[in-house]
């Protein structure tokens, strides 16, 4: 695929719409080239505009903790760093 | 500066901070960044996989990343939202695409195709939407808007798209991209301070 090529596919990347082979090249090609960085960017900023403004469910975050605080032998990897 | 920011309020603290304390292992700095874009993540997740439990999961999913990884959030790369929703998004489109929910996309598939209008978890949508975003997608001709909901919001990839609409596979590619950038430009003119 031709830089344009890659352009043409940025919004449809940006949305998590192509499949597995375009997304590569588009990821490879997204190493190289700012110009396409930047326009990706922009369409998930304005993607993100677009989940709703609410607050989430009670009970989650609480629930999150407790994850947090079990040990995990993955945990305790990252405790080493 | 890093005293400055531990006497903040929390909720007065710039994300990129909120993320410098998570590098740090303050847990409190999660908790903030859960209370202000939590809702923002479980709300997509929940929209695009139509069940709460799973949306839950993708959301403790992002947390849990975010908590493991802080130094994959780039803020020149976007905005955390951002960065944390696109967490989401490509979770949950992983989930529906694969084998364990093919049932269950055959027949939100199927569904569809055979529906002409709104359906009424769409309009629930729309309706938690902010008033600007909301004008800002009517401002898109239905020929863009709608691959970019099929693809946004039904996990469809563009071939899908284009194969559901009969529409050729470029023009489908192109008119998300035209459509994102129209929405860019008018959420850009509504007040929103402009992406980039």
């Amino acid at each position: 695929m031709t830089h344009r090529d890659i352009q043409e596919s940025l919004g449809a990347y940006a949305l998590d719409a192509v499949e597995e082979e375009e997304r590569r090249i588009v990821e490879r090609h997204l190493t190289i080239c700012p110009e396409c960085r930047s326009e990706v960017v922009d369409h998930r900023e304005v993607a993100a505009r677009l989940a709703p403004a609410t607050a989430g469910p009670s009970g989650l975050w609480t629930a999150f903790r407790q994850q947090l605080a079990a040990p995990r032998i993955l945990l305790k990897e990252d405790d080493r760093e | 500066m890093m005293i400055y920011t531990m006497n903040e309020p929390l909720d007065k603290r710039a994300d990129i901070d909120l993320v410098d304390g998570i590098t740090q292992r303050d847990e409190p700095s999660l908790a903030e960044v859960y209370r202000r874009h939590g809702g923002p993540v479980y709300g997509l997740a929940l929209r695009i996989l139509r069940n709460p439990d799973l949306a839950e999961e993708i959301v403790q999913e992002v947390l849990l990343r975010l908590w493991r990884e802080p130094h994959k959030f780039d803020p020149g790369r976007g905005s955390l939202r951002s960065f944390l929703l696109a967490h989401a998004h490509g979770r949950s489109v992983d989930v529906i695409r694969s084998e364990s929910s093919r049932r269950t996309r055959e027949e939100r598939d199927a569904r569809l195709t055979a529906e002409t209008g709104w359906s009424l978890e769409e309009e629930v949508w729309e309706m938690a939407l902010a008033d600007h975003v909301r004008t800002a997608l009517e401002e898109l001709e239905e020929i863009e808007r709608r691959p970019i909901e099929l693809a946004y919001f039904g996990g469809l990839t563009y071939r899908q798209v284009a194969h559901l609409l009969d529409t050729p596979e470029g023009t489908i590619k192109s008119r998300i991209r035209t459509g994102l950038k129209r929405l860019n430009g008018a959420l850009t003119r509504y007040g929103l301070a402009p992406v980039s």
